[in-house]
């Protein structure tokens, strides 16, 4: 499944945060990258039987740790 | 049992599981789509993407239960926004005379001047007496 995410609200370095998060579930390769956006697919390993769950598991962990990451970045 | 359905005018459903918020950041502030969104990644999925215009941004709600109502989540985090935004006007306009109480606090020494306020009204600092 591929997935369009700006990387204003989704900044690289915490993507690669999720994908480490989530290496027992599904391998993410980055497939196209632009100025403000770039493109993901998630491959799910074979054991994992819902592929919509995981994904949106996936995008909500990267959402969490991108607020964060804003949050914190604001603070300093 | 209140019908829900299509009962918040302003989200747009895409599919029974999934509805989109289109939110001017220009009225919320992206830090406050982003606390609220925080607070509400454990009823329901959520993915940011921008918005038709440039001061916008897009908010797509998924269920993650059968037995979600999408219309009440969607309203509710529409009210959460509005509670986010009084709070952060709160804290705009409070940020000085919280940031005064702190620093009294932690002074060694008594940094507001009382010396008109707590004189004695015998001496009249300010010319009260007629």
């Amino acid at each position: 499944m591929t997935i369009s995410l700006s990387s204003t609200i989704y900044p690289r370095q915490c993507l690669g945060e999720t994908i480490a998060a989530f290496a027992d579930f599904c391998s993410v390769s980055i497939v196209h990258q632009q100025n403000k956006s770039y493109s993901i697919e998630i491959i799910p390993i074979s054991q994992v039987s819902n592929e919509e769950v995981l994904t949106n598991e996936f995008l909500n962990y990267l959402l969490a740790v991108s607020i964060e990451n804003h949050l914190i970045n604001r603070l300093n | 049992m209140q019908d829900t359905s299509e009962r918040i005018l302003w989200a747009k459903h895409v599919s029974d599981k999934t509805l989109t918020l289109e939110i001017d950041t220009a009225i919320y502030s992206l830090e406050a789509i982003f606390r609220v969104c925080y607070a509400f990644t454990d009823r329901c999925y959520l993915f940011l993407e921008p918005g038709t215009t440039d001061t916008s941004v897009v908010v797509r709600i998924t269920e993650k239960r059968p037995d979600f109502d999408l219309e009440t989540v969607a309203g509710e985090f529409s009210n959460a926004l509005i509670d986010e935004r009084v709070r952060r006007d709160i804290a705009t306009e409070t940020m000085s005379i919280r940031e005064l109480i702190v620093a009294q606090a932690f002074a060694e020494v008594d940094i507001v001047d009382r010396s008109l306020s707590e004189s004695s009204y015998v001496e009249d600092p300010k010319g009260i007496a007629i």
